[in-house]
């Protein structure tokens, strides 16, 4: 079949789009789903949650699954199961039964992984930067795009919503199987499946201070992107009721627009910002900047680590001011404090990416499935936290200074050394081929 | 070799449209932030909410 690799990155993009749009369409109804099943602030807290549970093992299967199957045949599976069960969900009336099916929907995120290296087979090493930021940063702002549009465009019928997007994601698998290839040629193919899986390489990755640190720097930025994914719509409802209310957004669909609106405002910053932290990232390599104390400054990747722990500094001071916001009651300035939160997230994903081949070389699809799998439970932990406490505001609070800041001084520590990085870890273990 | 190796470094075609693809979508995100704020103020930007 003749193809181009526009059109393979096309096929990804789309189809990790209308995933993420699947994932994160519970939550862009969660006002709706609340009002109808009269869900408490904690049972929304869970309901959040549970649309990560998936993810952390999801990413780590899927990565190997397309490198064994290729991917075409991946996605096209998680597409087909994730849509049947969207529209099985769009029929339920029963809340514990729509609960499991939605967790079952949530596997739609597990495919970031897929096309990450249904992309990587087709592009040079001198383009794969842009080619990834494209299909990663539109992608993810399926997210952004459900919780601004699904309400406007469905109100309070989500489960036409749930049918509509299955559907869409049975028609996608569809054009996947058709049109997608695996990779440019059989060469690339071949030696991506026939990759044995190492696993004295795996432990290897797994137990260094310096992959730690990385992945829970991903943990406090990709991490923290998708549980604000699923946790904003009911924040905003919940947390600012009074004031939405103020605006004239009387009724629970106009709350639900007037708070996916609210929420949509992250997705979008911390998806389509991403490229730009790469740019950053690069910036500082080429300035040669390296400002903080303690974090290694003569390594040759030193800047690139420096602009990473800026990012994460920046993620717990826009934390702590999304909780001020909050706790005095000004939604527009909890707003432009999300705006920024959601920069600096993307400064943080871009930027933990932009160091994972460069720290681990001969491994980054173990570097990446360790630290981009991993990094998800993240997402599974925070939601409860926002949603467990006595004020919904503290919760960002309480996760940014019993969670984030003991991460930003691990990754100090793990980062101080000025020779090899990856040299340090838990035991003297090392896999015959490094 | 050096051809080669120069060729190589020219991006394909579709190279500066990604790139400018990007750019577009920085803009529309700093466009829905604005709309976000603006209906933060108004209460009006919510049609069909509203």
């Amino acid at each position: 079949m003749k193809t181009h690799k526009v059109e393979q990155l096309i096929i990804a993009t789309v189809g990790f789009f209308w995933c993420f749009l699947m994932w994160f369409a519970t939550a862009a109804f969660s006002p709706s789903i609340a009002d109808r099943y009269g869900l408490s602030v904690a049972a929304l807290g869970l309901l959040a949650s549970s649309a990560l549970w998936m993810a952390p093992i999801g990413r780590i299967v899927a990565g190997w699954t397309a490198d064994r199957f290729g991917a075409p045949r991946t996605f096209a599976v998680i597409l087909g199961v994730c849509g049947v069960v969207s529209i099985a969900s769009g029929f339920t009336t029963n809340y514990t039964l729509l609960f499991i099916e939605r967790v079952i929907v949530a596997i739609a995120g597990v495919s970031f992984v897929v096309g990450i290296q249904h992309v990587a087979q087709w592009f040079d090493n001198d383009e794969i930067g842009t080619a990834e930021g494209l299909y990663a940063g539109t992608g993810n702002v399926g997210a952004g795009v459900g919780a601004l549009l699904l309400p406007r465009l469905f109100g309070l019928d989500y489960q036409g919503a749930f049918i509509s997007l299955g559907i869409g994601a049975l028609v996608i698998a569809a054009w996947y199987l058709w049109r997608g290839e695996a990779a440019r040629d059989h060469a690339t193919r071949d030696a991506t499946a026939k990759g044995a899986a190492d696993w004295r390489g795996t432990i290897f990755v797994w137990s260094r201070y310096i992959a730690i640190a990385l992945m829970l720097a991903y943990a406090m930025s990709f991490g923290l992107e998708i549980a604000l994914n699923s946790w904003l719509s009911s924040y905003f409802a919940e947390g600012f009721k009074a004031e939405i209310t103020t605006l004239g957004f009387t009724t629970v669909a106009g709350v639900q627009v007037a708070a996916g609106t609210f929420g949509a405002v992250q997705s979008f910053m911390a998806a389509l910002f991403r490229p730009f932290a790469g740019f950053m990232s690069d910036t500082f390599q080429k300035k040669g900047w390296t400002p903080l104390p303690v974090v290694a400054k003569t390594l040759p990747y030193a800047p690139r680590l420096h602009w990473l722990a800026i990012a994460l500094l920046l993620i717990v001071l826009a934390m702590l001011a999304l909780a001020a916001a909050g706790m005095a009651g000004l939604l527009p300035v909890s707003i432009v404090a999300l705006v920024a939160l959601g920069l600096f997230i993307s400064f943080g994903t871009g930027g933990t990416f932009a160091l994972v081949p460069l720290l681990f070389p001969t491994r980054p699809g173990v570097a990446a499935g360790f630290i981009g799998g991993l990094s998800c439970a993240g997402g599974i932990v925070y939601p409860l936290i926002f949603a467990g406490g006595a004020s919904m505001h503290m919760g960002y609070a309480y996760t940014a200074i019993f969670l984030f800041v003991p991460f930003v001084l691990f990754f100090f520590w793990a980062a101080r050394h000025e020779r090899s990085p990856a040299e340090h870890g838990i035991g003297e273990f090392k896999p015959v081929s490094e | 070799m050096a051809q080669q190796a120069l060729d190589k470094r020219q991006p394909d075609a579709w190279y500066k449209y990604g790139v400018a693809f990007l750019f577009a979508e920085m803009g529309i995100a700093l466009c829905v932030c604005g709309y976000a704020l603006f209906m933060a103020f108004t209460g009006t930007g919510g049609f069909p909410g509203h």
